[in-house]
C-alpha cells in the first residue's frame, strides 16, 4: 500500500521547516505549491522543492501543480482531477480561495490550520461574515471529513459550531534549526530595549501598536526592529536589517519586550529570545501567559506600569531578577519542543486519518422511530459505517434565475433560452418573473407572458415560474434581519442591501444562489442570503451625452454588480465597459456565447413564405424608441439622400414601439390622455418628438418613401426582411444587434453604424455589413447611396446557414458548463 | 410516582386551545397522568383564565392543578388586555338569540320620553294650563339656550362626521382629509396591540418579572420536576430542580427572509439568542430543528440536544359516539356562530357534499398557504377540478386581500376556532388533507389526524417528512411545496386515488400508530430524570517557584 499523500497547502517558512518533516517523519508524502502571490501576507513564504523528491506522483501531475497558485488562480478541472487523483488529506491555511476550492471539490479529509487571531476575532465568524453563508452550508455538508486543526488549545474559547466540536489540537512545532544561531548568544552588553514590530507602515495594528510602546516607554533606551515598509522619521526605527546585523541587534540588547495582548496569536521573535537566552517581558493576557494559567511566570506582566518596572529592573541589572527570568522562560519552550508537538500529533493527527469509515467525531443520527417505544431519550451512540460525505460540486446546485424588470421581446426570449442552457447544464433552475406584467397600469403589462414563457420553454415543467414583487427594506427592517440571519452587525446597516424578491413563498431562498438577467436592479441589491450573479448586457448610459438615469439609480446598478460574485457577459467590449466604468477586477467577469438560436430561424425557413413585394427597391429599418438607435440623425440622412441624391430605395421603419415615431399616431395617443385625465401620462423622450416634427416638417419627400410600419409578428416581420435589399442598423452602441444574424440567415446584407460591440459580434458570427459612422450624417447618406450598387458584392459575403447553426447557443453547452463551474467554484 | 410542573409564560394574546403547542401540551400531559404522575401547571397571573380553558375542552380541569404567583395580573397588563379587548370585540357579530322578536320594541331615549311628556302637556284642552305649560318649557328653553349655543357646534360637526359624502365631492374629500388627520393625532391607542413596539415592551417587561417571581415560587415548592414548553423564558435557566427545556423550532433562522418585520419574533429571539449563549440541555422533537436549526445555526454544541419525536394524534374518537361528521359540523354551526366569516355563507354549507380538501394549521409564513391558494387557482380554473378549500386558520385576515385578488372568495372556507370534535368531522368529510407547509417542528400532526378519521394525506416534501416516508411512498405523497405544477400534479393524482393512496399510506400510520403518547411522556420524564447541571471551579495563579533540582 502506498503512503498516504498530503496537499500542504502553506508557504510560511519557519512552519514548513518544521512540519513537513514532522509529517514526513509520521509515514506520509507531502506537497508543497511552488508559486504564492507577491504582498505583504506573503512575506514570510518561501517555495521549496526538497520535499519533491519524496512525493511518488506523476511527474506530469506534479509539473502541472507546480504552475499553479493555489491563493489566487482560477482552477481548471485538471488541476482539480490531478488533486483529488494523487492526494488523501490536505492542510490548508485559512485563505478564502483554496479553502473553498478544497471543500468545494475535494473528497478526502481537509484539515484548516489556524494560528489564532487577534482579541475575540473567531475563525467562524471571519467565515461566516465574510464567505457567505452559503460556504458555510458546504462545510457543514462536509462536516464529517473537516477539521479545525488548531494550535493552540484555547481557541477552543473563541471558536463555535463546526469549528469547535470537529476541532483537533495539533500543536505548532519549530524547526531543528530554528534560531540556532542565537542560542545562548545573549550579552546584554547594551543597555537598551529590543521591541521588534515589523509592517509599521503596511499595517494599521503594527502602526498602533508602534504608537502605543513609543508613549508607553518614552524616556526609556529602546530600538524597534522590523521592517517598517515604509519610511517613518524616528531614530529609533532600525528599519530592514540585513540577518546578521539583526542578530548582533537582538544579542545585544539587554531586554526584549513583547507587547501582544491577544491570548491566540505568537510572534516567533519572543521564543527566538527565549532561545538565545535574553529576558524577555511579556503580558499575561497575552498567549505566552496563557500557555500556563496556574502559574504567573517572573517575566509576565499583568500591566503596563508592571511591565514598566520589570524592564526597568533588568536595565537596572538586577542580577537575580534575570536570573530567575532566564530560567524561567526556558521552561516555556516545553510547549515547543519536537517530542511535545510529535506526541500530540500521533496522539490526535493519525487516528483521524486511519482508514476508518466509522467517525468518532460526526454523532450519528437515529432517524427511525424507536421498534419497542421504550428506548432511553439520551439514546447510546452506535457506530454506523457510514460513506464519507460527497463532494458538494457534485450536488446538483439550484439556481434561482431572476429577470429584474418586466423586459419583453430580446431580453425575454434571452431569459428563457438561459433557462433551457442552464437546465442542460445539470442544473436546477426555478425561474422568477417580476409582476410587473400582471399589473394592468404597468408599463410592463403582459398578462398573456406565462403561455409564452411556457411555448418557449416548451412546456418544461421541471422548471418552476413564479412571480415575484420587490420590496425595499427599511433600515432597521435591514437590520432586523440581518440579526435573524446572523449576518454582520454593524453599526449602521449596510443601506445598499436592501431589495427583496417577495414571491409570498420563500423569496426565492430556496435556491443555492441567484442568477439576475440583466443589471437593472433598480428596487435595490438583494438582500445578501444567497450569492448573486449578473448577466450583464449593455452600457449604453456611459455613451450617452446625456444622464439617462438619475444618479442614485445609476450608483446602484454600479454597486449591485460590484456585490455580485461573479458576472457574466456575452461580448468583451461590454466586459472593457464594465472593467472600467464600473471598477470591476477581471477575474470576476466571465464571457459566455451569444444567445443565439437557429431554431426560430429554422422553423421559419420550413414555412416557405413568400417574402414580401414592393414595386420599388427597398430597405428595412430595423429600431426601437430608444435614444440609442439614433434615430433623428438617420432621418435627415434619409431627407439628404431623398432631396439631393434623388434616392430611390423606400424605408419600412419596424421594431417594438416604433408607431410612436409616427407624428399621426401622437395626435391620437394626446387624445387618450386627454379623456383619462387621471392616469399618469407617458412622456414622450424628446428625440422622439424632434423625430416627429422633422418628419412632419419634410412629409411632402417622406411621405413616399418612408412607411412606419411597427411592431410586427416575427413571421411577418421576417418576410418583409427577407424582401429587402438592405438591413439599416442604427444602434451607435448596445451589446449588438441579433438583427444582423437574423437578416444574414434571410441572405440579407445590412449596414450598421461601427461601434466595437457591434465589431466583435460581426467578427463571432463572421457577417460583413456596410461600415458607417453613425455620428456623422454624411456617413450614413454615403452608405445609404452605397445600398443598391454594393448589394450583390454584400451578399456574397454572408455566412451559409451551416457555418450560422454552427454557432447556435444549443451547441455551446459544454463551454457553457465549464465557464459556469468555473465562475460559481 | 412523581409530581411534575408544567411551566408556560406564554403572553396574554396567545390561545393555547389553537395553537399546536397547546394541544401538544394536552397529549403530553394526558400522556403523563397515564403514567401515573400527578401534574401542576404553573402558568402567568394572565393566562389563568386561557390554561383552565384549555384543560376543559379537554376535560382535564379536575386532575390538573393551575398554579401561579398572583392572582391577577399587573396594572400595566390589566390595561393592555383591556385595550386589547377594545381593539379585538367584534360589536358585528354577536350571539345568535334562541328566539327572534317578531315585534320591534320601540327603544327608550331620555329624548324620546322628554318629547313625550312635553307634547302630552301642551296638547291640552284647557287654555290656562296650556298657557301655563308653554311657558314653562319657554322659559326652560330660554335657560337652556345657551348651553344649546355652546352644544350646537359640536353637535353639528358629529352630524356632519356621522354623514356619508360622496367621496368624490369636495365636502367628501374635505371630510376625508380632516377625519385622516384627526385620526391620526387621536389614536394614541395602538391600532394592533400584537405588533406595537411599546405593548410588547410593556409586555416583556411585565413577563419577564412575572418568570422571575414564578422562578423562585418553582425553587422554593417541593415539585422536584419541571417541564418548559418553549424556549423563549431565558430566566428558566435557574430553575434549579430537574427540568426540560424544548425547543420546538427556529423557523425564522431558516427563514429570516419571511420574519424580519414580526415584532413579537424578534422581542422572542433575543431572548432565545441570550438563552443559547448559556448553553443549556435541550430537547427537539426532530433531527433536522437539531441538525439544521440548532448545531449549523444556531452553533449549539450536538451534545446538548436530544430529540424526542411525536406520538400519532388520533381523533377517530370524536367519530365513535354516535354522531356523524355532517350533523357535528352542523350542530357546531348552530350553536355558536361568532368569528367565522362570511357565517352566512358557511352556515348552511353542505359539508357533507361539498367536495373540499382540508388543511388544519394556522397561517404563518412559512406555511405556503399562498401556495395552496395557487394551487387550488391551478386545479379549478386550468384543470377544472370542481373542488373547494377549508381552512382552519383564525389569522385568515392576511390572506383575504389574496383571495380578493384572486376572486377565490367562495371557494376558501374559514373554519377558525372550531374545537376537537368539529376538527375530526372536518377531517373526515374532506377528500383529501394537503399540507403544504415549508417547515415543521416535527412530523406534522395534520396526517395522524386526518388518516385516523379515513382521509389520506399529501404532504410537502420537506426534511422532516423525509425522515419518515420513504422513496417509494414520497412518489405519491409528497411534493415539492416550491413547484406548483408539480404540487398541483400530486393533489390532482391523489384526489383521483383516494382509494389507493389511503391503502398506500397504512403502513405509515401504523409505523407512527405504535408510538403513543404514554411512550412520548414517558421519554420526557426519564430526560427530566437526567437533567444535570454543572458548574466549574474558578481557577486562581500562582507566581512561579523554581524547581528544586532532583
Amino acid at each position: 500500500m502506498r503512503k498516504k499523500r498530503i496537499l500542504w497547502i502553506c508557504n510560511h517558512v519557519t512552519l514548513m521547516d518544521a512540519e513537513v518533516p514532522l509529517l514526513l517523519e509520521l509515514g506520509f508524502e507531502v506537497f508543497v505549491p511552488k508559486k504564492f502571490p507577491k504582498g505583504s501576507e506573503f512575506v514570510s513564504c518561501v517555495s521549496k522543492d526538497i520535499y519533491d523528491p519524496s512525493l511518488t506522483i506523476p511527474p506530469e501531475d506534479l509539473a502541472l501543480l507546480n504552475t499553479v497558485d493555489f491563493y489566487d488562480d482560477l482552477f481548471s478541472d485538471k488541476v482539480i482531477d490531478a488533486i483529488n487523483r494523487n492526494f488523501d488529506i490536505a492542510f490548508v491555511t485559512f485563505y478564502e480561495k483554496p479553502l473553498k476550492l478544497l471543500v468545494r471539490h475535494f473528497p478526502g479529509k481537509i484539515f484548516i490550520r489556524a494560528f489564532g487571531l487577534a482579541g475575540k476575532a473567531s475563525y467562524w465568524n471571519v467565515a461566516r461574515e465574510d464567505w457567505g453563508l452559503h460556504f458555510l452550508d458546504q462545510m457543514q455538508s462536509i462536516r464529517d471529513r473537516l477539521f479545525f486543526a488548531m494550535s493552540y488549545r484555547n481557541m477552543l474559547k473563541v471558536e463555535k459550531n463546526l469549528f469547535r466540536e470537529n476541532a483537533v489540537f495539533l500543536p505548532l512545532g519549530l524547526p531543528e534549526t530554528f534560531a540556532q544561531r542565537l542560542k545562548n548568544g545573549y550579552t546584554g552588553t547594551k543597555r537598551q530595549i529590543l521591541f521588534v514590530c515589523p509592517k509599521i507602515c503596511a499595517v494599521e495594528y503594527y502602526y498602533n501598536v508602534y504608537k502605543s510602546f513609543k508613549r508607553h516607554f518614552w524616556g526609556f533606551p529602546y530600538v524597534i526592529a522590523g521592517n517598517p515598509f515604509g519610511k517613518i522619521a524616528d531614530r529609533h526605527l532600525l528599519g530592514y536589517l540585513p540577518r546578521a546585523e539583526f542578530d548582533k541587534v537582538f544579542c545585544e540588547s539587554r531586554v526584549m519586550f513583547y507587547h501582544s495582548t491577544s491570548p491566540r496569536h505568537l510572534h516567533y521573535h519572543p521564543l527566538e529570545a527565549i532561545y538565545a537566552n535574553q529576558p524577555l517581558i511579556f503580558m499575561s493576557a497575552g498567549m505566552l501567559g496563557q500557555l500556563t494559567p496556574k502559574v504567573k511566570y517572573p517575566g509576565a506582566a499583568n500591566s503596563i506600569l508592571e511591565a514598566k518596572i520589570k524592564v526597568g529592573r533588568v536595565l537596572m541589572n538586577d542580577r537575580s531578577f534575570i536570573r530567575d527570568i532566564q530560567e524561567s522562560q526556558q521552561e516555556l519552550l516545553q510547549f515547543f519542543t519536537p517530542e511535545y508537538v510529535k506526541s500530540h500529533w500521533v496522539k490526535s493527527f493519525l487516528p483521524l486519518v486511519e482508514d476508518r469509515t466509522e467517525d468518532p467525531l460526526n454523532e450519528p443520527i437515529n432517524v427511525s422511530l424507536p421498534a419497542d417505544g421504550s428506548n432511553n431519550p439520551v439514546r447510546k451512540e452506535e457506530s454506523v459505517k457510514k460513506a464519507p460525505s460527497p463532494v458538494p460540486a457534485e450536488k446538483k446546485e439550484h439556481v434561482g434565475l431572476i429577470l429584474p424588470v418586466g423586459y419583453r421581446g430580446g431580453t425575454l426570449h434571452a431569459f428563457l433560452e438561459i433557462a433551457k442552457m442552464l437546465k442542460a447544464c445539470g442544473y436546477r433552475v426555478t425561474i422568477g418573473l417580476p409582476d410587473d406584467y400582471l399589473k394592468k397600469d404597468s408599463v410592463f403589462y403582459y398578462p398573456t407572458v406565462m403561455d409564452d414563457a411556457l411555448r418557449k420553454l416548451e412546456n418544461d415543467t421541471d422548471i418552476p415560474i413564479r412571480f415575484y414583487s420587490w420590496e425595499q427594506l427599511s433600515p432597521i427592517q435591514n437590520e432586523d434581519l440581518r440579526m435573524l440571519a446572523c449576518l454582520r452587525k454593524k453599526k449602521e446597516p449596510d443601506k445598499l442591501f436592501n431589495g427583496m424578491m417577495n414571491d409570498h413563498v420563500n423569496c426565492f431562498c430556496e435556491c443555492d444562489r441567484w442568477l439576475f438577467v440583466s443589471d437593472r436592479l433598480f428596487s435595490g441589491i438583494p438582500m445578501p442570503l444567497r450569492p448573486y450573479s449578473i448577466i450583464v448586457y449593455d452600457f449604453l448610459q456611459r455613451y450617452m451625452p446625456f444622464p439617462l438615469l438619475p444618479p442614485n439609480i445609476e450608483n446602484l446598478y454600479l454597486h449591485s454588480t460590484r456585490q455580485a460574485e461573479s458576472l457574466f457577459v456575452t461580448n468583451p467590449v461590454t466586459a472593457n465597459d464594465m472593467i472600467v466604468y464600473n471598477g470591476i477586477p477581471s477575474r470576476k467577469i466571465f464571457q459566455l456565447p451569444f444567445e443565439f438560436t437557429a431554431k426560430e430561424m429554422i422553423k421559419y425557413s420550413a414555412l416557405n413564405r413568400t417574402p414580401f413585394k414592393n414595386k420599388r427597391p427597398y430597405i428595412v429599418w430595423a429600431c426601437n424608441r430608444a435614444w440609442h438607435k439614433n434615430h433623428v440623425r438617420v432621418l435627415y440622412a434619409l431627407i439628404r439622400y431623398y432631396s439631393e441624391f434623388c434616392g430611390k430605395l423606400e424605408v419600412f421603419i419596424t421594431g417594438v414601439d416604433t408607431a410612436d415615431l409616427d407624428y399621426k399616431n401622437q395626435k391620437k395617443k394626446d387624445k387618450e390622455k386627454d379623456e383619462k385625465k387621471n392616469r399618469p401620462a407617458f412622456k414622450m423622450p424628446q428625440h422622439v418628438i424632434e423625430f416627429q416634427e422633422l418628419f412632419k416638417k419634410n412629409k411632402d419627400i417622406l411621405k413616399k418613401n418612408v412607411h412606419i410600419k411597427g411592431e410586427l409578428d416575427r413571421n411577418t416581420y421576417f418576410d418583409l426582411l427577407a424582401g429587402a435589399e438592405f438591413l439599416l442598423l442604427s444602434s451607435i452602441s448596445d451589446n449588438g444587434a441579433f438583427g444582423a444574424v437574423e437578416a444574414a440567415w434571410l441572405g440579407v446584407p445590412c449596414a450598421s453604424s461601427d461601434y466595437p460591440h457591434m465589431r466583435y459580434m460581426a467578427q463571432y458570427f463572421g457577417i460583413t455589413p456596410l461600415w458607417y459612422k453613425g455620428e456623422k450624417i454624411d456617413s450614413i447618406t454615403d452608405a445609404l447611396n452605397k445600398m443598391p450598387q454594393c448589394s450583390a458584392e454584400y451578399r456574397k459575403t454572408i455566412p451559409s446557414h451551416e457555418k450560422l447553426e454552427a454557432l447556435s447557443y444549443e451547441h455551446h453547452q459544454q463551454s457553457i458548463q465549464k465557464t459556469l463551474r468555473e465562475a460559481w467554484s | 410516582m412523581s409530581h411534575i410542573g408544567i411551566f408556560t409564560a406564554y403572553y396574554p394574546h396567545v390561545e393555547l386551545g389553537q395553537e399546536g403547542i397547546g394541544r401538544l401540551l394536552v397529549f403530553i400531559m394526558k400522556g403523563m397522568l397515564n403514567n401515573g404522575h400527578e401534574l401542576t401547571i404553573l402558568a402567568p397571573s394572565w393566562h389563568r383564565k386561557e390554561v383552565r380553558k384549555l384543560l376543559k375542552e379537554h376535560s382535564l380541569e379536575k386532575t390538573i392543578k393551575i398554579k401561579s404567583v398572583k392572582l391577577h395580573p399587573p396594572i400595566m397588563v390589566l390595561i393592555y388586555e383591556f385595550l386589547y379587548w377594545l381593539k379585538n370585540r367584534h360589536p358585528d357579530i354577536e350571539d345568535e338569540k334562541d328566539y327572534e322578536d317578531d315585534e320591534e320594541k320601540e327603544k327608550f331615549t331620555i329624548i324620546g320620553a322628554y318629547k313625550k311628556f312635553v307634547f302630552a302637556r301642551l296638547s291640552s284642552y284647557s287654555l290656562p294650563f296650556f298657557l301655563l305649560y308653554a311657558v314653562i318649557i319657554g322659559a326652560i328653553y330660554l335657560i337652556l339656550f345657551p348651553l344649546l349655543l355652546i352644544i350646537a357646534p359640536f353637535w353639528l360637526l358629529k352630524k356632519w362626521y356621522a354623514y356619508d359624502y360622496d367621496p368624490e365631492s369636495s365636502l367628501g374629500r374635505a371630510k376625508s382629509y380632516i377625519k385622516e388627520k384627526l385620526n391620526r393625532y387621536l389614536s394614541f391607542v395602538p391600532r394592533n396591540l400584537r405588533s406595537d413596539a411599546i405593548a410588547l415592551g410593556i409586555m416583556d417587561a411585565a413577563r419577564s418579572t412575572e418568570i422571575k417571581k414564578m422562578v423562585r415560587f418553582v425553587n422554593k415548592g417541593d415539585i422536584d420536576y419541571w417541564y418548559v414548553p418553549s424556549v423563549f423564558w431565558k430566566e428558566c435557566l435557574k430553575i434549579r430542580k430537574k427540568r426540560v427545556i424544548v425547543v420546538p423550532d427556529l423557523v425564522y433562522a431558516e427563514f429570516p427572509q419571511c420574519y424580519y418585520s414580526n415584532p413579537t419574533v424578534l422581542k422572542d429571539v433575543s431572548n432565545i439568542e441570550l438563552f443559547f449563549k448559556k448553553k443549556p440541555w435541550m430537547i427537539c422533537y426532530s433531527n433536522h430543528v437539531k441538525n439544521r436549526h440548532l448545531i449549523q445555526l444556531r452553533n449549539v454544541s450536538p451534545k446538548m440536544i436530544t430529540v424526542i419525536p411525536h406520538g400519532v394524534v388520533d381523533l377517530s374518537e370524536h367519530l365513535k359516539m354516535g354522531l356523524p361528521p355532517k350533523e357535528i359540523i352542523e350542530v357546531y354551526l348552530r350553536r355558536k356562530s361568532y368569528a367565522v366569516p362570511n357565517i352566512d355563507f358557511v352556515k348552511k354549507y353542505n359539508f357533507a357534499e361539498g367536495r373540499y380538501i382540508i388543511y388544519t394549521s394556522q397561517c404563518r409564513y412559512h406555511k405556503n398557504v399562498i401556495g395552496l391558494l395557487h394551487v387550488l387557482e391551478i386545479l379549478l380554473r386550468r384543470e377544472h377540478i370542481n373542488i373547494n378549500l377549508v381552512l382552519t386558520c383564525s389569522n385568515y385576515g392576511q390572506l383575504m386581500p389574496f383571495l380578493e385578488k384572486m376572486n377565490l372568495t367562495r371557494e376558501v372556507i374559514f373554519m377558525p376556532h372550531v374545537p376537537e370534535n368539529v376538527l375530526a368531522a372536518l377531517n373526515a368529510l374532506a377528500l383529501l388533507h394537503v399540507n403544504p407547509t415549508l417547515f415543521e417542528g416535527g412530523f406534522p400532526f395534520t396526517f395522524g389526524e386526518a388518516y385516523s378519521v379515513g382521509t389520506p394525506s399529501v404532504m410537502s416534501d420537506i426534511p422532516v417528512t423525509r425522515e419518515y416516508v420513504d422513496d417509494e411512498l414520497a412518489e405519491k405523497m409528497l411534493f415539492d411545496p416550491y413547484d406548483y405544477e408539480d404540487f398541483a400534479a400530486k393533489v390532482k393524482w391523489a384526489l383521483e386515488h383516494r382509494e389507493e393512496l389511503l391503502a398506500l399510506e397504512k403502513p405509515l400510520y401504523e409505523k407512527f400508530a405504535q408510538r403513543s403518547w404514554d411512550t412520548v411522556a414517558d421519554e420526557y420524564y426519564k430526560a427530566m430524570r437526567c437533567s444535570y447541571r454543572r458548574k466549574l471551579p474558578k481557577r486562581k495563579r500562582k507566581p512561579w517557584k523554581r524547581s528544586k533540582p532532583s
